[in-house]
């Protein structure tokens, strides 16, 4: 059967389906336009030097974008924490996560988010060796923290390196530590006590710790990686603990340490990778995070670099001021979306469960 | 008594050691002025006129940037804590100056000698619990609290100086001609002394602009946005140089010394004009 | 000079007295502010103040807290400043106000007063930069391998950041301050002293050996007024003593001071329970140190002017 005017139809079914189409790209162009302004937006964040070279290329590229402001200051994490409860910061990154005391305390009402991955690594700066790697294990290091090893070329590190251990001049060895409230102290004294329990206590695992190397004179503080980087190029036969990016940026060399498999690894993103291959997160970024950094921290595995780490970002899950909520959000999802694919080198985007965490955290901020 | 000849030598020996004391105190400040201005200048000759407008950089920029930020943060600073650290010195110095006999003057005289041992970073922990805490954010008003109170000492000293050095005679002939001591203070003695007011007042206005530990918990580091806002965090260049020069990039490291140039040359331009301000005042 | 307060003042000289007391109140009232905060936030260790003070540690994840460290540092550093303060001081005194009285003496005053005016994180960059590579290799090496046997010698430097380099570079930011009260109250001795002493056939060595024991007094007073000014300097100490809480008879070893402890824990204090208030203890303890100083000082160099001129 024919049917009446199909020419007319077919055309009249065209013109339909063009109206549609065009309708569609309308509403949808409309819709982006609609996009909140959150240019004016000006946070207040602040925490860990560890993240800190990441975490300010991230939020100047999603300025240049899209306006927000994001001042972020290298305080350390325990400042970052401090000022986020005490209501000066909108945000928080800290290298550990609450403490599942400070969590209680606050639950339901604020948001983690392990959002990115990086290594705690060993420099140091000995002249005579140059750039080489040396091999350490965590009772080498645990034992010159705590100044029973004092010299260069005492025979635990000389065992390890015996291609090079002609070469490791009888110079004192300077301990180079955080001097304020650091997260990354406390992922180094997670490993070290976790890695080498007999001469790490537990006692001495924390943002701050009473070095012993310090009480005999051996041992010198510095504010933030930054000032332990510094430290460590200013003086020579030094060792301290830095996150790798501010190694890889000033070109120090870096130590091979033994992981729990037995195997010397430098620090690596498939290393970082196959640590948090280990690690079992919650689901929500309402929960209690507390204790997944030591679960990554001398993970098991033949390639995991042993002193790899998550770092945090700390929020409330709703703000008073909804601009700002929903700025927030914005720069999560961006994080998300383009910040994991322009990872600066020393660190790496955190596994895909994590990136849900993000995106489910940026709904909680936009109220759903 | 000893011979001639030793004595002679004593004495010798006296203006060679007295020469190297003074050679070996003023020497390690004059390698830091010329250590400061040759690093700093050429820091400031490779960013340009950039380093006046642009804000700092990361670790990752390819330019030098500026200290503009931290510029206009010192500035909003000193416009906040400059008034009121002068008119309150200068009020309490016509206070000491007027009364000196009274209790209360001699109080202010003993206030003014605690406040200016107070360390300033304590000034600092005082305006983070009673401003920045209750606020719940830094702001240039935290931090121009804490500069007040560090540089009122020495503005009150700077003035009271400048009145005490004011001749009796001024005083006694405007008394004679029937004038008040209220009119006598604003109309006679005040101007009389206003060029070593003058100079108290760029003094004081160095001070603050080099004043560091004041600011440490007070204001925020608004480190790459120029502030507007009193109420908001600021970012100050004594704070930048210090920040920047514990940090082991290179670039912060340049940017640091030229922050430090910076600031020296405004210091000692300061303090060049308030000694040319004084010149030639006869009494 | 003018009437003293009470029955000498007319009703409009009394207005004019009133009219001036709020500032004058509200200063002191401020004044009392902040020494009042530093106690009330202390008092929570008050208790424990001695126990503190007696300790060496900062481990505040476990609540256990030392000041002896810092609060000897700081006692260390400001007596080293004190001795720098003195031993450059007096020459620029005697350069400015004895043997260069001119015009020379006029100039070296006014490189004097721009030196006071030298911000001093300029100096504490210039001092980790330069100063402390600077003694570590020049003055601590060479004294710890040839007198290392003496316990202030007795260890290796670590890249110079130590208690003598912070009181080094403190001294020499003090220096002129110290020098300017020496160089003014050196001024107020009648010159009848002076041309005595050479109208007897002194020379300027011995004129000046018996003008300065004359003003010894003053001189003590302005290093004790330098020694108060240099427990509370913060920036050059926090850039150049090391960081570390270690207590060691050697002067070369990294350590800590009052003022670069807050400094370096005042941020991330209020995390910790006691940590702030442990703070607020140091600080009260280096305050009230800096102000008996400062009063001493200021009584030993204030009765001599008196009683010099009189």
């Amino acid at each position: 059967m024919r049917t009446i005017g199909s020419k007319r139809i077919r055309s009249l079914l065209l013109a339909a389906i063009a109206a549609a189409l065009a309708t569609a790209g309308a509403v949808v162009w409309w819709q982006q336009q609609q996009k909140v302004d959150i240019s004016n937006v000006v946070m207040n964040a602040g925490g860990a030097t560890f993240p800190a070279p990441q975490v300010i290329a991230w939020v100047e590229q999603f300025r240049k974008e899209r306006g927000t402001v994001i001042n972020y200051r290298a305080i350390g994490s325990g400042a970052g924490q401090a000022q986020f409860f005490d209501g000066t910061l909108d945000f928080a990154c800290s290298d550990p996560p609450l403490k599942t005391s400070d969590w209680e305390k606050y639950r339901g009402k604020v948001l983690q988010i392990p959002w990115l991955m990086g290594a705690v690594v060993i420099t140091y700066n000995i002249p005579e060796i140059g750039n080489r790697s040396l091999k350490l294990t965590p009772e080498v290091i645990a034992r010159i923290y705590k100044g029973e090893i004092a010299y260069w070329d005492d025979p635990s590190i000389k065992s390890l390196n015996p291609e090079i251990a002609d070469k490791l001049p009888h110079k004192e060895i300077i301990a180079v530590y955080r001097s304020d409230s650091s997260g990354t102290t406390e992922v180094f004294t997670t490993f070290l006590n976790k890695a080498a329990p007999d001469v790490w206590p537990k006692q001495l695992v924390g943002k701050v710790v009473d070095w012993p190397a310090a009480k005999l004179g051996r041992a010198v503080g510095g504010p933030g990686n930054a000032g332990v980087m510094q430290a460590v190029r200013a003086n020579p036969y030094s060792i301290g603990y830095v996150e790798w990016n501010y190694a890889i940026e000033q070109k120090t060399p870096m130590a091979a340490i033994r992981n729990a498999a037995g195997k010397f690894v430098l620090p690596s993103n498939e290393g970082i990778a196959a640590a948090a291959a280990s690690a079992k997160l919650p689901s929500s970024p309402l929960d209690n995070f507390d204790g997944v950094t030591a679960a990554v921290v001398y993970a098991p595995g033949e390639n995991a670099y042993p002193i790899s780490s998550f770092t945090f970002i700390i929020l409330w899950s709703s703000y008073e001021d909804k601009l700002k909520a929903i700025a927030l959000s914005e720069f999560l999802t961006w994080v998300a979306n383009e910040g994991y694919r322009n990872v600066v080198p020393g660190y790496a985007a955190p596994p895909e469960n994590v990136r849900q965490l993000l995106l489910e955290a940026a709904r909680i901020l936009k109220g759903g | 008594m000893a011979s001639w000849a030793v004595r002679k030598l004593e004495d010798r020996l006296f203006v060679v050691a007295v020469i190297l004391g003074s050679a070996l105190a003023l020497a390690p400040l004059a390698h830091a002025l010329a250590v400061t201005l040759y690093n700093g200048l050429s820091t400031m000759a490779r960013a340009g006129l950039g380093f006046f407008v642009n804000p700092p950089p990361t670790p990752y920029s390819a330019s030098l940037g500026g200290v503009a930020p931290a510029l206009v943060g010192s500035l909003l600073l000193l416009a906040l804590a400059l008034p009121p650290s002068a008119f309150l010195g200068l009020l309490l110095a016509v206070f000491t100056n007027e009364f000196p006999g009274s209790r209360a003057a001699a109080l202010v005289e003993v206030g003014a000698r605690a406040f200016a041992s107070v360390p300033t970073v304590i000034l600092s922990m005082v305006a983070y619990s009673l401003i920045v805490v209750p606020m719940r954010r830094y702001s240039a008003l935290a931090g121009a609290f804490a500069l007040t109170a560090a540089s009122l000492p020495y503005s009150y000293t700077a003035f009271s100086s400048a009145l005490r050095m004011v001749p009796e005679m001024y005083r006694e002939a405007a008394y004679s001609i029937g004038m008040s001591r209220w009119a006598t203070v604003w109309r006679v003695l005040v101007p009389i002394a206003r060029r070593g007011i003058a100079s108290g007042v760029l003094m004081t206005l160095a001070r603050i602009l080099g004043e560091t530990a004041a600011l440490l918990f007070a204001v925020g580091a608004l480190r790459y946005v120029v502030p507007l806002n009193p109420l908001g965090p600021v970012d100050a260049l004594p704070l930048l140089i210090f920040d920047y020069a514990l940090s082991p990039y290179k670039l912060f490291h340049e940017v640091a010394w030229g922050a430090a140039a910076l600031l020296l040359i405004v210091s000692l331009a300061l303090f060049a004009l308030s000694k040319v301000v004084v010149k030639g005042v006869r009494l | 000079m003018s009437a003293p307060v009470g029955e000498m003042l007319s009703e409009k000289d009394k207005i004019f007295y009133f009219s001036l007391l709020p500032p004058a109140l509200t200063t002191l009232g401020l004044l009392a502010l902040i020494v009042s905060t530093i106690g009330a936030k202390a008092a929570l260790v008050l208790p424990q103040a001695l126990a503190i003070l007696a300790a060496n540690v900062w481990d505040p994840e476990n609540e256990r807290y030392g000041l002896l460290a810092p609060v000897l540092g700081t006692l260390v550093v400001a007596s080293i400043a004190g001795a720098v303060s003195l031993a450059l001081g007096l020459p620029l005194t005697l350069a400015v106000a004895e043997l260069l009285r001119g015009r020379l003496g006029s100039v070296l005053q006014t490189l004097l007063e721009m030196a006071s005016a030298f911000p001093t994180v300029v100096i504490g960059l210039w001092s980790a930069r330069y100063l402390a590579p600077f003694l570590s290799e020049n003055v601590m090496k060479p004294l710890y391998s040839s007198f290392g046997f003496i316990p202030t010698f007795s260890c290796r430097p670590l890249g110079g950041y130590s208690l003598l380099t912070a009181g080094l570079a403190i001294g020499f930011s003090v220096v002129p301050y110290t020098a300017s009260i020496m160089i003014e109250s050196y001024r107020l001795i009648p010159s009848t002293y002076r041309e005595a002493c050479y109208g007897i056939g002194a020379t300027r060595y011995e004129t000046a050996r018996i003008l300065v024991s004359l003003a010894r007094p003053a001189i003590a007073g302005s290093v004790l007024l330098g020694v108060a000014r240099a427990m509370g300097e913060t920036t050059i100490a926090a850039m150049t003593v090391g960081n570390a809480m270690n207590i060691s008879a050697c002067l070369f070893e990294p350590s800590y001071t009052v003022p670069a402890l807050i400094a370096a824990q005042f941020g991330n204090a209020n995390l910790y329970r006691y940590a702030e208030p442990v703070l607020y203890l140091a600080a009260l303890v280096v305050l009230a140190l800096a102000l008996a100083l400062s009063a001493v000082g200021f009584k030993l160099v204030s009765g001599w002017r008196v009683r010099i001129v009189g």
